[in-house]
């Protein structure tokens, strides 16, 4: 290969990079293939044509499928070559072309020849070539040669029969899995990489059988092996046994944890990396087990290797999240990898310092960290927004510097992704600290004088206009707000608009400056920006007269839209100009459950900054409005629960039905939500007949039917029940719908005028228990269930029974109380066999109850419960027992 | 469950970005156009780091890259996320050096493209299907060289070209190594060459 294969540029041309494959071309190298066809074979000429057809290959050139096949029956011709270059690149050759399956016959001679040479690369090369391109037919004659091979004295010839096992082992597990007595031997075998080979495949071999694992770990454990790759497997493999074994941390030392521990002594890198990041990972890691990998990654931060740094950093970084404490020993090294060159280490470094940080260092954190943002890339910047973040939440007296360095950092150069991110932090900032809200907003209206993206523009304006008139002198935004009216494009003047009205509703003393504002604006060259500045002038009193703005109207502008953006666009597209005028309350008001939650302000893009404050319309929020919205309901008081939907009907049947359960102190209300599936009927007055014979404290009070129900388009109809105030009661409603159907033409898709009144048959209906118990976390629990004391507590023990796993049993206890689990207790580790489980939730009445729940494996399958509730009320207490006991 | 450790990938790129040599084990990566867009998103990432005396690494779209440059020569090892980072070093540090000893210290493209077949068979060496074969740079370009070069078995086994190309593969490398070749050293040479040709004529 030593000439060049292609003629030299002329030197006039210079520029142009010489390359031996300049000028290269398919059509030509497959001509040149022929010479593979030669009767006197010329290996040096054979071995460059194989070359240049590997280069094509390799820069990505396709061959047909007719091109591969030439090639490859070509190819298969060198066999007759005693060279032994050429042979290797034949080899490769055809792995490469991955020839099917009435191909591979030509070759598989010539490669069982090769199989059993005396010499040892034909060996090894052939068993590799032949099981990657192999189907399981074939195998079964090759067998004993590979397991001959897997012995074999020469280690390269052994490992590769072993990696070949390792992918055989995927496609034909039952032969491969026959050659376990050869793997066995070969683990003891002295080359280093055989024995990392045969161990890998051991294990492949045995996986599914934890018995066998364990014994192949402890008997390796003890022993010695020699491979670092090798011995980086063993660590895996034995966390992996230290994950599913049985016994836990109770019970004194974890097994095999000295062998995790001695490994970090090893003279490998990658061995003492591999078991140190096992420690931290281990289940329930204590910080007497985590010492000793700390002090090896903390000593692997100082290298001068930027791999190891890296890889140190990285999992102290994963250790901060749980055990911050044990990573601020390292924290002085950390530090000084915030200069360091490879910024995903500085990163990487400056987040860990943020998790592990405390108070007193935020402010010199700060100052390092604003030296090291200019230089490092937006998506390393957004990770760091993020951890301050997190950092300001948690230490909300530092809000003041934390601000500061947000709003210098959203005046810098930035992309978009990283710009929202800054604004992301300032508005959760504002909203979950009331002291930095001033601040923050001046900084949000500092940033859109000069801010170049439409969408935060708008986002920012609009969360302006929410905020802003509640604080302390709203004045002094609408400067900014009004500038944009003068200097952006439509989209950010119309949302400008918008805010100014809401300043204008909210804050009477600012209307008539508002007003006259407003009147310019009428003068805009978009209609969008004209159109609002009109409908607020004319609806918020604009004509001069100052008065106070009814709730109403208020409401009418600002208020969220009860109803879903696509059954209104549905409805816009089916209105006919007419007479009568479109009624926005013909639109049916619901779809589903879930899309409640994405309601969209009127004229607004899609999604504000994250959502309106405070956080989120939850669901409850949803619900409330729209109960609230229907005048029978609107006596009966606060929400106090809503349930998730119960599915009242099979999935694929004529009617589609579930129910919300919406608990009031002394009122239940049925929410059905039904859908139609029957392109060919008109559902009408569709009410459901409610049968509460066997829940006796309840009477039914109001229904509140669903007038019509179009195919595939959701509506609503309301039950509504009194029972005695502040009691839990609890019973079965059996549960009819009754309707009026009407046949369809799909044509034209108008319907009849005669219907036919029917019913259909529903299942039943339970209001149970835990439909009085609000989920509602605490973070402290142990905190909270001291200082609630010991007053009403009620303690007791009940057996379950006997249970699939002890998981099973967690879960049971939790859905029939319908509590909050905390701290992430309804997480029962595998293998365990008690647990501790803590709920906490608000009873009706908004009693506080705290529930601690321990559960014990009582013989082989029988569960026992220890129950104990803190509550602030011992009717409460008891009433949780009760649940309990009649569950 | 992936238990062992797998590399993804192994590139061979030039100083602009270029493929010299690359290798895929894993479907990550199902097209061509995949796999341009990623070796593209490597390059530029890692282009303005100083990777030349030790090597680099860094961390992106889930996968982890370690890599060290040489003249106009990049070379990379990419595995997956949760990979030991230093078990990729050490691959990185197998191939890297094996393509050193393989050109002879004359790192650099034109070498590299000149001796494309070495550099294939060398990757063919340190990995088969995503599992690692070998990571000592000696033992890689020992199996990639005694193909070509110093072929190991009896002469007897040889063809004429084959001895020929013995011989002249000899003569120029001690020509690169000398500045001037004694009679004496091409006279023995020719012997050399006579020998060779007879004993294949003889078998």
């Amino acid at each position: 290969m030593a000439q060049p294969l292609v003629k030299k540029d002329d030197d006039r041309d210079e520029e142009v990079e010489y390359s031996p494959f300049f000028g290269i071309e398919k059509g030509a190298v497959l001509q040149e293939a022929r010479v593979f066809n030669d009767p006197q074979l010329d290996p040096q000429r054979c071995s460059q044509v194989i070359t240049k057809l590997l280069y094509l290959l390799n820069q990505g050139e396709a061959f047909t499928k007719v091109e591969a096949t030439e090639v490859f029956f070509s190819v298969t011709k060198l066999f007759q070559s005693k060279d032994l270059g050429l042979r290797r690149m034949v080899y490769v050759m055809i792995k490469e072309l991955s020839p099917s399956a009435d191909e591979v016959i030509m070759v598989t001679s010539s490669l069982m020849k090769d199989m059993t040479s005396k010499t040892d690369m034909y060996r090894a090369n052939a068993i590799r070539v032949l099981c990657r391109i192999t189907d399981g037919t074939l195998l079964t004659q090759i067998e004993r040669y590979l397991k001959q091979a897997i012995v074999d004295k020469n280690p390269v010839v052994s490992s590769a029969a072993l990696v070949s096992g390792i992918h055989l082992l995927q496609t034909n597990p039952e032969i491969v899995k026959r050659w376990s007595n050869e793997v066995q031997e070969a683990v003891q075998s002295r080359a280093a990489l055989v024995q990392f080979h045969a161990l890998a495949l051991l294990h492949q071999i045995r996986q599914n059988d934890r018995l066998a694992v364990n014994k192949l770990v402890s008997s390796l454990t003890r022993g010695s092996v020699r491979s670092p790759l090798a011995q980086c497997l063993l660590i895996r493999y034995t966390s992996q046994v230290i994950r599913e074994s049985a016994n836990n941390t109770q019970t004194g030392d974890r097994p095999f944890y000295d062998f995790l521990e001695g490994c970090l002594r090893h003279k490998a890198e990658m061995v003492i990396f591999e078991a140190a990041r096992a420690i931290t990972e281990l289940n329930g890691v204590t910080s007497r087990e985590l010492t000793p990998a700390i002090t090896v990654l903390q000593l692997f931060l100082s290298s001068s290797k930027p791999v190891l740094r890296f890889a140190a950093v990285r999992t102290l970084n994963k250790v901060a999240m749980t055990h911050p404490t044990a990573v601020t020993n390292c924290n002085i090294d950390m530090e000084s990898l915030i200069s360091d060159q490879n910024r995903s280490i500085a990163t990487l470094a400056i987040t860990t310092l943020l998790k592990t940080g405390n108070e007193s260092s935020v402010d010199r954190l700060m100052k390092q960290i604003t030296n090291f943002m200019s230089d490092i890339a937006d998506e390393f910047k957004i990770v760091v927004v993020e951890a301050i973040r997190s950092l300001c939440l948690k230490f909300p007296l530092k809000h003041r510097s934390l601000m500061n360095f947000l709003s210098n950092i959203l005046r810098e150069e930035g992309g978009f992704e990283y710009k929202k991110a800054i604004v992301d932090s300032i508005v959760i900032l504002i909203r979950d600290i009331p002291e930095a809200k001033e601040t923050g907003l001046l900084h949000l209206c500092e940033f859109i004088e000069d801010c170049e993206f439409t969408y935060l523009s708008t986002q920012i304006l609009h969360f302006l206009g929410i905020e802003g008139p509640k604080t302390s002198d709203p004045s002094k935004y609408i400067r900014y707000i009004y500038n944009r009216v003068h200097l952006e494009n439509a989209t950010v003047r119309a949302g400008a608009v918008s805010t100014l009205a809401k300043f204008g509703a909210m804050v009477d003393g600012l209307k008539p400056r508002i007003f006259v504002l407003l009147r310019r604006c009428l003068f805009d060259t978009d209609d969008e920006v004209r159109d609002r500045a009109t409908l607020y002038l004319n609806t918020l009193g604009g004509d001069g007269a100052v008065v106070e703005t009814g709730a109403d109207v208020k409401e009418f502008l600002f208020g969220s839209l009860d109803i879903p953006l696509v059954n209104l666009e549905n409805s816009l597209k089916n209105y006919e100009p007419s007479e009568k005028p479109f009624d926005i309350n013909f639109v049916p008001k619901e779809v589903k459950t879930q899309p409640l939650a994405e309601k969209k302000a009127p004229g607004k893009k899609p999604t504000g900054l994250g959502a309106p404050p405070p956080g989120p319309p939850s669901t409850v929020d949803a619900y409330e409005k729209l109960l609230s919205s229907i005048p029978e309901f609107s006596n009966f008081g606060k929400l106090f629960k809503s349930s998730a939907p119960v599915e009242l009907t099979e999935a694929e049947t004529e009617y589609a039905v579930n129910v919300v359960k919406h608990i009031f102190d002394s009122h239940v209300v049925f929410q059905y939500n039904c859908t139609n599936t029957i392109p060919e009927q008109l559902l009408e007055n569709v009410t459901v007949l409610v049968d509460g014979s066997e829940a006796e404290e309840f009477s039914e009070v109001a229904s509140k039917p669903l007038r019509s129900l179009p195919y595939d388009s959701p509506g609503q109809t309301f039950v509504a029940f009194e029972k005695p105030e502040g009691v839990p009661a609890v019973g079965k409603f059996s549960n009819m719908l009754r309707f009026i159907v009407k046949e369809v033409d799909p044509s034209t898709g108008e319907a009849e005028d005669d219907g036919v009144e029917d019913e259909y048959q529903l299942e039943d209906l339970e209001v149970v228990a835990a439909d009085y118990i609000l989920k509602v976390g605490v973070s402290n629990f142990r905190n909270a269930w001291e200082s609630m004391g010991a007053d009403f507590e009620r303690v007791d023990e009940y057996g379950l029974g006997p249970r699939d796993s002890l998981a099973e049993a967690v879960n049971a206890v939790i859905d029939l109380l319908g509590m909050q689990p905390c701290e992430g207790t309804e997480v029962v580790s595998p293998n365990s066999r008690s647990h501790t489980c803590l709920l906490s939730g608000v009873y009706i009445g908004n009693v506080k109850v705290l529930v601690r729940l321990q559960f014990g494996l009582d013989g082989p399958k029988d569960v026992a419960m220890k129950l104990a509730v803190r509550s602030e009320d011992e009717t409460v207490s008891d009433a949780i027992h009760e649940i309990v006991a009649s569950g | 469950m992936e238990l062992c450790p797998s590399i993804k990938n192994i590139l061979l790129l030039d100083s602009e970005g270029n493929r010299v040599a690359v290798k895929y084990y894993s479907d990550d990566w199902p097209t061509n156009s995949a796999k341009e867009a990623f070796e593209r998103a490597v390059f530029t990432k890692t282009q303005k780091t100083n990777a030349r005396t030790e090597a680099e690494i860094t961390m992106f779209d889930n996968y982890i890259v370690v890599y060290k440059f040489v003249q106009d020569l990049h070379f990379f090892v990419t595995g997956g996320e949760n990979e030991n980072e230093i078990i990729l070093a050490t691959v990185l540090q197998g191939f890297f050096d094996a393509v050193g000893l393989l050109l002879r210290g004359n790192e650099d493209k034109r070498e590299a493209l000149e001796n494309l077949d070495l550099i294939l068979l060398c990757l063919d060496e340190i990995v088969d299907g995503g599992i690692i074969l070998e990571t000592d740079a000696n033992v890689i370009a020992g199996k990639v060289d005694s193909h070509s070069m110093d072929v190991g078995a009896p002469l007897s086994e040889q063809t004429i070209t084959q001895a020929l190309a013995t011989a002249r593969e000899h003569l120029t490398r001690s020509l690169l190594q000398t500045e001037y070749i004694p009679d004496v050293t091409l006279m023995s040479l020719q012997a050399c060459i006579l020998d060779a040709i007879f004993v294949a004529d003889s078998t």
